[in-house]
């Protein structure tokens, strides 16, 4: 990339080189009054210049003045002019005799845009409209005789090289036209390259294809007319027996054959889900699935951690387990739905080590597979209350309250004064669902909180797992005039734990706001509102 | 001989399902969606069909709706996964169906209930 950001430099440097060189031979035909005049010979006339002579008093005689192709005419400043010509030989026939006399009493005058100017002025003026190329340089052109071939003997051979680069001499055009060719050759090169693409896809998947054709009718037969312990005896020889070996040995035929195993294997179950787990190693798919591992790309990771869940893979765990951690939220995610899948136990200890928050989605995901086996294997969520991060933590609350482990009530007590208010909150919610009522102690502390979320979680849950203390406690907050929402709370919790305490409150207290939440709670149509 | 048609879009377990049927001796003809399916119904004349709900263009029940009314006495099993609404289910059972087998499912389990609805 670097070389060819180099050589591109390289080109555009000579190429504007060039082209300096081509413009700096074109310099200004005079340098002095001799080759102004010259040129203005060739020229013989120039846009909005007029020329003239400009003589002392003294000098004009009476012929002169008489002269009427010089017309001699007084200046305001005293000084005689004569009058203008557009065409530099007129002026020049004009005044022949006149500047011979005496150069410094009789001189060339301009107008210029009808503004009188002199010499100076006159040569920038040309100047200028030369730089602007309102005006090109004549040429001298060869006299023409009657001897045609002896002019052109004069004329000395001149090969036509000169307009060599006459073409790059335009570089607004050069840009232009090189722009239009590279869009045009990267769009020819795309399209190339999409043909190329579509066409190796379409190859692939023809072939895909019929690798699947080829594949069915020997994995049908081998899944009904042999038992496990037949396929488990099979040799490469008779693999090579059932698939010729020129496909067999192809990678893609082996990711078909991974496709398609793992496919029945969703959706067959029984002796069949044994069978083909057992026909996956045969046919070494484990080690592809397994080097998926090690690849840079976190899709690949990620398939190979489906077949290996999906196929039971257990010799693949310490690697599995190694990328539960991983930077990738998808390879973590799956990394850890395969380890709790294939681990002996149901193997928390990698949902603690978590140093990345866990996700809504991933507490579903792992909720769902944890529900799945902690009937089966044992379980120990202890390990989550002691989580790296929140969330961890959060969820191990979670998964007490969704599972119905009461066990653990005695030792989330254990953990709930000293955690942040986010996680009592979670732990309240949890006693309310499992319904313990010996956490009365907690729900007061939280009552009495600064924290209006914790606050307003405790005044719920203390409707229905709170003590007499919770009651009292209640009241002191309506005292305090809360906003309607909170307030409607309170006396909803005050009403579920001491309706006889709710009546006397109510009755002492007769505002608009506690009257209208007094008919909301009565209202059965209301209840849940 | 017996005739049976299995209208599956999954070229895997439709060839699965055929090739065990085949073993117990039935001719078997795999269709591979709804529009085809109800073709074959017409044209086969089959005594069993076994069908998947979700297909492309007509949907298993779109098939049984049309067995039911062209051919009222063939019996039908469908075939289908275990996540798709229960209301679809009870829908095919209230069109008649004479089984349901859930996927992921076991083709033994699937050749004894064909074997017991012919007896």
């Amino acid at each position: 990339m670097r070389k060819t950001f180099t050589r591109i430099s390289l080109f555009l440097t000579f190429f504007l080189c060039c082209i300096n060189q081509v413009y700096s031979q074109d310099s200004i035909p005079f340098t002095d009054s001799i080759s102004f005049f010259n040129f203005l010979k060739l020229q013989e006339e120039v846009p909005s210049l007029q020329f003239r002579y400009q003589a002392q008093p003294n000098v004009l005689t009476a012929d002169l003045l008489a002269d009427s192709t010089l017309s001699f005419s007084k200046r305001e400043d005293g000084l005689w002019v004569s009058k203008a010509f557009t065409k530099f030989s007129d002026w020049e026939a004009a005044g022949k005799g006149l500047m011979a006399e005496d150069s410094s009493l009789v001189v060339p005058n301009f107008l210029i845009y009808e503004e009188n100017s002199d010499l100076l002025a006159a040569q920038e003026y040309i100047s200028n409209l030369w730089r602007n190329r309102d005006i090109f340089i004549p040429e001298k052109t060869p006299e023409v005789g009657e001897e045609l071939v002896l002019l052109a003997n004069l004329i000395p051979y001149e090969p036509l090289v000169k307009y060599r680069f006459h073409f790059f001499s335009d570089y607004k055009l050069v840009i232009v036209i090189s722009i239009i060719t590279f869009f045009l050759l990267m769009a020819i090169g795309m399209i190339i390259f999409m043909l190329i693409i579509k066409a190796n896809h379409s190859r692939v998947e023809a072939l895909k294809k019929e690798y699947e054709n080829m594949i069915i009718g020997p994995i049908s037969e081998i899944l009904f007319e042999k038992s496990l312990e037949e396929i488990d005896a099979l040799t490469e020889e008779d693999i090579l027996k059932i698939f010729p070996e020129k496909h067999y040995k192809r990678k893609l035929f082996k990711l078909v054959l991974i496709e398609n195993i793992i496919s029945l294997n969703k959706k067959m179950k029984g002796d069949f889900k044994d069978k083909l787990k057992s026909l996956y190693k045969k046919f070494g798919l484990d080690i592809i699935s397994i080097s998926k591992l090690k690849n840079k790309r976190w899709d690949i990771v990620t398939n190979g951690l489906v077949h290996i869940n999906e196929m039971d893979l257990v010799e693949a765990l310490p690697k599995v387990k190694e990328l539960t951690d991983s930077s990738n939220f998808y390879i973590r995610s799956q990394a850890i739905s395969t380890v709790l899948n294939l681990s002996e136990k149901v193997d928390l200890s990698k949902i603690k080590e978590q140093s990345f928050p866990l996700s809504r989605w991933q507490q579903m995901n792992y909720l769902r597979i944890i529900k799945y086996l902690h009937i089966q294997k044992s379980l120990d969520l202890t390990p989550l209350f002691e989580g790296k991060n929140k969330t961890v933590r959060l969820f191990g609350y979670k998964l007490v309250r969704l599972l119905g482990r009461i066990e653990l009530v005695e030792k989330l007590a254990e953990v709930a004064p000293n955690v942040a208010d986010e996680e009592k909150i979670e732990i309240l919610n949890t006693y309310e669902v499992i319904g313990i009522n010996t956490e009365a102690f907690f729900i007061n502390q939280c009552l009495r909180s600064e924290n209006k979320d914790l606050m307003i979680a405790a005044a719920r849950v203390s409707g229905t797992i709170g003590d007499q203390a919770s009651a009292h406690i209640l009241i002191e907050l309506l005292d305090e005039n809360p906003d309607f929402n909170t307030r409607r709370l309170l006396l909803d919790s005050l009403k579920k734990l001491d309706e006889s305490m709710y009546n006397e409150y109510v009755s002492k207290n007769r505002d608009k706001d506690t009257l209208r939440i007094k008919t909301h709670l009565l209202d059965p149509l209301l209840q849940h509102v | 001989m017996k005739k049976i048609l299995i209208i599956e879009d999954d070229l895997l377990i439709s060839s699965l399902v055929q090739f065990r049927l085949k073993k117990d001796g039935y001719e078997t003809f795999l269709v591979k969606d709804g529009n085809e399916g109800v073709a074959a119904i017409e044209s086969l004349d089959p005594d069993l069909i076994i069908t998947d709900v979700m297909m492309p263009f007509k949907s298993g029940i779109e098939i049984i709706h049309f067995a039911r009314e062209n051919k009222p006495d063939t019996p039908i099993i469908v075939l289908s996964s275990l996540g798709e609404e229960e209301k679809i289910v009870l829908e095919a059972f209230n069109l008649g169906v004479a089984d349901f087998i859930p996927k992921p499912f076991n083709p033994n389990e699937l050749a004894i209930r064909v074997k017991r609805i012919f007896r």
